[in-house]
């Protein structure tokens, strides 16, 4: 969260999307009540409907930076957040 | 054809502008003060509504308030309009994708949200609570 602040949420060059893998809308908001998610999300039944799909890694978590377009940058959390220092200075 | 006091008063009160607002006046001394809707003004004069009557006078007349009331009018109107919302070009095709599934925590649920400007990057985090 304090990355999220300090990284992302001051950068008007980036977004941090969380795409949420709970089996059902009542978990991911039990969740987000209980950690006060302050980023855009995309719920699971969505998720197919919008290229984020495209990016869906094997387990979680997973990160992937990608431009407006869509195409992927880099994958990791680190190397994400050290890209977007890199692309946005 | 005649047409009754009745029908004018009623066109008249028909046809007010939206943006009126009743307030009580002041003159300028102090002395005197009588309610009227908003109309419009100048850097001179102003139109107020009083009662069914529009009437129009200096702003000189009015007490030091009402025309402090009349600056911040000024001022609130020349304030910037609420930003737009980035326009699918600006969004591209990923963020364009996205941008009608998003929702946000309000604090207690989920809602709709809409991105208020465009990124160049968006960093996806997959994660589940499971």
């Amino acid at each position: 969260m304090e990355t999220y602040k300090e990284k992302i949420a001051t950068n008007d060059k980036a977004e941090l999307i969380m795409a949420s893998l709970d089996s059902s809308e009542d978990k991911a908001e039990a969740w987000a009540n209980e950690v006060q998610f302050p980023w855009p999300t995309v719920l699971k039944d969505d998720l197919e409907k919008t290229d984020i799909i495209d990016h869906k890694g094997r387990g979680v978590p997973h990160y992937v930076l990608v431009d407006k377009d869509g195409e992927a940058l880099v994958t990791g959390k680190d190397a994400c957040l050290a890209k977007i220092a890199e692309l946005t200075k | 054809m005649k047409v009754s006091i009745l029908h004018l008063l009623l066109a008249s009160v028909l046809t007010l502008p939206l943006h009126v607002q009743a307030r009580t006046w002041t003159s300028a001394d102090g002395s005197k003060t009588f309610k009227g809707d908003y109309i419009k003004h100048t850097e001179e004069t102003i139109t107020v509504m009083k009662g069914l009557q529009k009437v129009s006078f200096k702003l000189s007349l009015l007490s030091e308030a009402d025309r402090e009331w009349l600056r911040q009018k000024d001022l609130q109107s020349k304030e910037p309009a609420e930003a737009a919302e980035p326009t699918e070009d600006e969004l591209g095709k990923f963020g364009k994708s996205i941008s009608r599934k998003l929702v946000m925590f309000s604090g207690k649920k989920y809602g709709k949200y809409k991105l208020e400007s465009a990124p160049d990057y968006y960093l996806i985090y997959f994660t589940a609570s499971w």
